[in-house]
């Protein structure tokens, strides 16, 4: 954990965007868990721990911006796949809104 | 070797399903069905061929206590593993109340019913205040995030 934990601003901010990058990973194409994480690991280091991806699908899901469907795979047993649904893109557009709002006055 | 890595995967599960033990249990076994398939794709990858690999992508994959913490502060009333108060409101009057409340007690995260019929998280930081909660008050049904990071689409 970075200094300070829970209440650092940088785990705060990170915390808060995260769910937002996963729904514009999963807005390009439906993944499955490990392929989305290795991805958002690519994100500059974004994930710390990259079990914790797992709870945020599960919220994401119960909120209903991801929904999950079973595929079978060569390699083994079938996977679970999460996509977003058209209630995720909506929430995930609003907040690039919000976004460009907040960051395009200057904050230096 | 493979005795080695299959040693090393059950000793996490088990580890994980330990620490899981008082979560509601469609939480805790979606949690361990997530865990144990990323696992089992990270192998299907070749991610974890042997006992350094495999060490590796548990530690890649960090403390259960950890993972289930992030499991806990799902549930409502609970944020980052504070126990937040949840401020039960009626329908049509749950942003104003939680407008007032958040203009109070500034950058605090706090759970909210937001119009009526979907919980969610809600965090406000260094904006709370500056008119961010009246926005708030027309009726929007969604988390709000502040962050200035990448991996945000144009």
């Amino acid at each position: 954990m970075e200094p300070g934990g829970a209440r650092n601003p940088l785990t705060q901010l990170r915390r808060g965007v995260l769910e937002y990058c996963v729904l514009s990973l999963l807005g390009d194409e439906r993944l499955y868990g490990f392929d989305l994480v290795r991805r958002l690991a690519d994100v500059d280091g974004m994930v710390i721990s990259e079990g914790t991806i797992y709870p945020l699908l599960s919220r994401l899901r119960r909120e209903g911006w991801v929904t999950t469907t079973w595929a079978e795979s060569e390699s083994g047993p079938p996977r679970r796949y999460y996509a977003v649904t058209p209630e995720g893109q909506h929430a995930l557009h609003d907040f690039a809104a919000d976004w460009r709002r907040f960051a395009t006055p200057s904050t230096t | 070797m493979t005795t080695t890595v299959d040693a090393l995967v059950a000793d996490y599960l088990r580890r994980l399903d330990r620490a899981a033990s008082d979560l509601p249990p469609d939480r805790r076994s979606e949690l361990l069905e997530g865990i144990g398939e990323h696992i089992s794709a990270a192998r299907a990858a070749g991610a974890a061929a042997d006992k350094a690999a495999v060490r590796t992508l548990l530690d890649r994959l960090g403390a259960p206590d950890d993972i289930v913490a992030a499991a806990r502060d799902d549930e409502p009333g609970r944020v980052a593993g504070v126990a937040a108060p949840i401020v039960p409101v009626r329908p049509g009057t749950g942003l104003e109340f939680a407008a007032v409340l958040m203009l109070t007690v500034g950058s605090l995260p706090m759970v909210g019913r937001l119009a009526g019929r979907r919980r969610a998280a809600v965090e406000f930081g260094p904006l709370a205040g500056t008119g961010e909660a009246a926005r708030h008050a027309g009726g929007t049904r969604r988390p709000r995030r502040r962050a200035v990071r990448r991996c945000v689409p144009g």
